[in-house]
């Protein structure tokens, strides 16, 4: 979980250093993207926690998961439907849930060393 | 070593992940207005009009520069300075009315309308009024006269064109109709300003029924203002 922080600080770091734009009419579909991977890696740390990490997955789902998602804000703009609404609320439930799995998994960690002290 | 692996591509997969977030944010902060087309070709108009105007300004510069030039040659060249302004002053004398001009342009008859009235019809419908003499003269300021003559008045600044019951007076002289407009000027532009369908002569002609004609000639002749003129009140400004 420290390499997952520690790597989103140094990609927040390059982010603001590096100049980079796009139109403004992007900003939806990445916005969505971000979402779509950031349940990604709160599902690797989870996963870590529990011993059931797997790479493949996780940078399949990291990256087909943010596709998806701005795929389906762009389909969702085409069509005159806000379909984005479907990867929030998927990706952001999803999200709570693997927070919530992380809370308990580290709480025992925490509760089980207080006890064998 | 199956571990390391995975830290490895967590790190790497949250750099890029943290990197999208970092300029998303930056690029949501920025302040994307709503900019309508209207709004952008206004603001081209705003750009285009105030080019126009530095180019004016920029070639009244360099006609002031010419100006300098020419004094100076003037002087440098044995001459005096006095021939040049010697030359100015007919300009000036020419321009405001103090010579006689002659030159190409129009003469326009302009006189009351001899159709029969229709019952209970307003006997002021068939009378050219000062009005009408006034909007005249400025249409053919407006096509570009250069100097213009009501029956032998000379437009000055200070002409007034005013109602006389019948009559008009102008130059404090008191003329009945017909009035004979001389305009010296581009004779297509200025017979065009009277003759086109939008035109104000237009609708007296065809409308009102007045009697207007309008003629072109290669050469009309303007005579000067003669009445004696007197200033009270003017004082050149101090510095000037």
């Amino acid at each position: 979980m420290i390499f997952a922080i520690i790597g989103l600080l140094v990609g927040i770091f390059l982010g603001l250093r590096l100049d980079i734009t796009y139109p403004a009419k992007y900003a939806l579909y990445i916005s969505v993207a971000i979402l779509a991977s950031l349940d990604s890696v709160f599902g690797a740390v989870r996963s870590m926690l529990e011993d059931t990490f797997n790479t493949e997955i996780f940078v399949s789902g990291f990256f087909t998961n943010a596709i998806l998602a701005g795929f389906l804000a762009y389909i969702g703009d085409r069509l005159g439907v806000p379909l984005y609404y479907a990867a929030i609320f998927a990706f952001g439930g999803r999200l709570f849930q693997n927070f919530a799995n992380i809370r308990r998994h580290l709480l025992n960690k925490f509760r089980s060393r207080i006890t064998t002290k | 070593m199956k571990i390391q692996l995975n830290r490895v591509v967590i790190i790497f997969l949250c750099i890029i992940l943290g990197f999208f977030i970092a300029i998303q944010t930056k690029n949501v902060q920025e302040d994307y207005s709503f900019v309508s087309l209207r709004t952008i070709a206004d603001l081209q108009n705003l750009i285009k009009k105030e080019k126009e105007e530095l180019n004016n300004i920029s070639e009244l510069i360099v006609s002031g520069k010419n100006r300098l030039l020419e004094y100076e040659t003037a002087v440098s060249g044995g001459g005096s300075i006095r021939d040049v302004l010697a030359k100015e002053h007919d300009q000036f004398k020419m321009i405001s009315g103090f010579v006689d001009l002659k030159g190409p342009g129009i003469i326009v008859w302009l006189s009351d309308s001899d159709r029969e009235l229709y019952e209970w019809e307003d006997p002021n419908n068939v009378i050219v009024h000062d009005l009408d003499v006034l909007i005249i003269v400025n249409d053919l300021k407006t096509a570009g006269a250069e100097a213009i003559s009501i029956n032998g008045q000379r437009i000055m600044s200070t002409t007034e064109i005013q109602c006389a019951g019948a009559t008009i007076t102008i130059n404090n002289h008191t003329y009945g109709q017909p009035f004979i407009i001389r305009a010296i000027g581009d004779p297509d532009t200025l017979s065009a300003v009277i003759k086109s369908p939008e035109s104000y002569a237009f609708l007296l002609k065809e409308v009102y029924g007045l009697g207007l004609e309008v003629s072109v000639y290669e050469n009309i002749e303007i005579s000067k203002f003669n009445n004696d003129i007197s200033w009270e009140y003017l004082t050149p400004k101090e510095g000037e």
